[in-house]
């Protein structure tokens, strides 16, 4: 099967500066992959690289089969960037999520079966009610969905998110996770993450990235680690990633050396 | 009504009422990238195409026009690639336009008294001719600004996500500016270009005050530019004011008085409101009651 994405040997530098070097994943369908690492590792640097918004200077990045840089199908990709990069004051819920369903050559009003899309993505995330509510009105989770439905309007084949969990407390973050979980036999999802205790139930891969280079390819081992630790006191800082990638890295290394 | 025997206001009026629509629309878009300032660059800019003009001899308008779409494309240009932040791109644009305009001005002969008519608007100065030019560009500028709402709405508001639709977000923000600068110098006869770009962002701060949503906002903006740029023409025939001064003070009135009635409708809302059950609550939100079913 045609993966969805397929990174080879990814080269990217920001400034002059290498930040990705000698990537190689693939994301196959119906998969959820998380990346993961430290800050400045590159993790948003690589989802930014697969959708063209940077230039990499080496390697190649296939996206349905199709080398990027040919690519149309850009239809079938939704996209939910970093909450903090979207400038949404005196907009409503339904606007945004409207404006989803966008396409290079679609202009005129949203046609009836395009509302009832936007209606179908609101009913998923659980904000039919908030539709007509200003987006700076709502709570960080709420925000969050509104970007996810904006993401899933479409009915994407690939749902790339950059760090959904941001600012999202953990109850909050269970419930995006069970509106991915349930999305996961329509589409692949390809998501940054910097915390991992929400999502690792369904995670089916990670690409754990340090210091730009793939430092792991793989099951989520660090799983157990983030399982147990939903049992702790609320009050303690959620297990950042890095101590989950460091963890996996560690065992591999002990295993190694046995 | 003796105004409207005269053919002076009569053009006026006509041109004030498009600059009233016109340029609270796109300045939706200018306030919704957070460029607020724009319109006042891109006046200052106008002002050397006026200069140019007085010193060559030439129609101002047309030649306002020009200067001010180009410095518009220019400053877009070193924007998209990270020559110049907005900062310091529309400093460039303040101080460099209003230079090169007096010292043009002065060249001609005329000093900065000869530019005063279009600093501030004046009733009397706008000819049939310009007229014509202002009615063509003020309904490209709607056609275009209102037609291309979603796309113009997806660039303003989330600038990768719509580059990531496949939208041509580089072309899309050309035509913002350029809007954008038709729109000032189109305006320059009536309200002034040192105040117009104050009629691209009052009344659409006041439409967001009352109006909830992106392009209810926008209608309101409309509406109310509408209103105070006639106010404005006709209360300056009659109170021998320069124009484009009454018109801005009377947005800024509709502008404090929308402080209250935002607050009383917003009162009203959240009586109403679903979210008065405030379902990002995990323990009454519907995805947590699907889960618990």
């Amino acid at each position: 099967m045609t993966p969805l994405v397929a990174v080879r040997k990814l080269e990217v530098s920001l400034g002059g500066a290498p930040v990705l070097r000698d990537i190689s994943a693939a994301v196959e369908p119906h998969q959820i992959v998380a990346v993961l690492g430290g800050n400045g590792s590159g993790k948003t640097t690589l989802i930014r690289a697969i959708l063209g918004l940077i230039r990499h200077q080496g390697g190649e990045i296939d996206l349905f089969g199709v080398p990027q840089a040919t690519f149309r199908g850009w239809s079938t990709i939704g996209y939910v960037p970093q909450r903090a990069s979207v400038s949404m004051h005196a907009t409503t819920v339904r606007e945004i999520v409207s404006s989803g369903v966008l396409t290079p050559h679609r202009f005129g009003p949203l046609r009836r079966s395009e509302r009832l899309q936007v209606d179908a993505a609101l009913d998923v995330v659980g904000l039919t009610a908030e539709a007509g509510e200003s987006f700076v009105h709502l709570s960080g989770g709420q925000q969050q969905r509104v970007l996810i439905a904006r993401g899933l309007v479409k009915g994407p084949s690939l749902l790339v998110m950059d760090e959904p969990f941001a600012g999202v407390d953990v109850a909050h973050q269970r419930e995006i996770a069970a509106v991915l979980d349930s999305q996961r036999e329509h589409m692949a999802i390809l998501i940054v993450l910097h915390e991992t205790e929400a999502m690792a139930s369904i995670i089916d891969r990670a690409l754990v990235i340090e210091h730009g280079r793939l430092a792991h390819d793989g099951p989520l081992s660090g799983h157990a680690v983030a399982h147990r630790h939903e049992h702790e006191p609320p009050s303690r800082p959620p297990r950042i990633v890095t101590e989950v990638a460091s963890g996996i890295i560690n065992r591999h290394d002990r295993e190694g050396e046995r | 009504m003796e105004i409207f025997t005269m053919p002076f206001m009569i053009r006026a009026i006509v041109a004030a009422g498009l600059a009233g629509v016109s340029a609270p629309t796109i300045g939706t878009y200018i306030v919704q990238r957070r460029l607020s300032l724009l319109g006042d660059g891109l006046g200052h800019v106008a002002i050397a195409g006026v200069g140019l003009a007085l010193m060559t001899g030439a129609a101002p308008l047309p030649v306002a026009v020009v200067v001010c779409v180009l410095g518009a494309l220019l400053i877009e240009w070193l924007r998209q690639r990270g020559r110049a932040t907005g900062d310091i791109g529309l400093a460039v644009l303040f101080y460099g336009g209003l230079a090169a305009g007096v010292l043009m001005a002065s060249v001609a002969g005329q000093g900065a008294g000869g530019l005063s008519a279009y600093l501030f608007g004046s009733l009397v100065t706008m000819s049939p001719t310009d007229l014509v030019i202002v009615v063509c560009l003020s309904v490209v500028v709607l056609l275009l600004a209102v037609g291309l709402s979603p796309q113009l709405f997806a660039v303003c508001a989330d600038e990768e996500f719509a580059r990531v639709l496949g939208l041509p977000v580089r072309l899309y923000n050309y035509l913002i500016v350029v809007l954008a600068a038709a729109t000032v110098t189109t305006a320059m006869r009536t309200v002034g270009l040192l105040l117009v770009s104050a009629l691209m962002v009052i009344p659409v701060a006041t439409a967001q005050n009352i109006f909830r949503g992106f392009w209810h906002g926008m209608a309101g903006s409309m509406v109310i530019g509408l209103i105070a740029a006639l106010t404005g023409v006709v209360g300056s025939y009659y109170a021998d004011l320069a124009p484009g001064a009454l018109i801005v003070v009377v947005s800024i009135v509709f502008f404090a008085l929308s402080w209250p009635l935002s607050s009383i409708l917003h009162r009203n809302h959240r009586r109403s409101s679903p979210r008065g059950r405030r379902t990002d609550d995990p323990a009454t939100s519907p995805l947590a009651a699907g889960k618990e079913a």
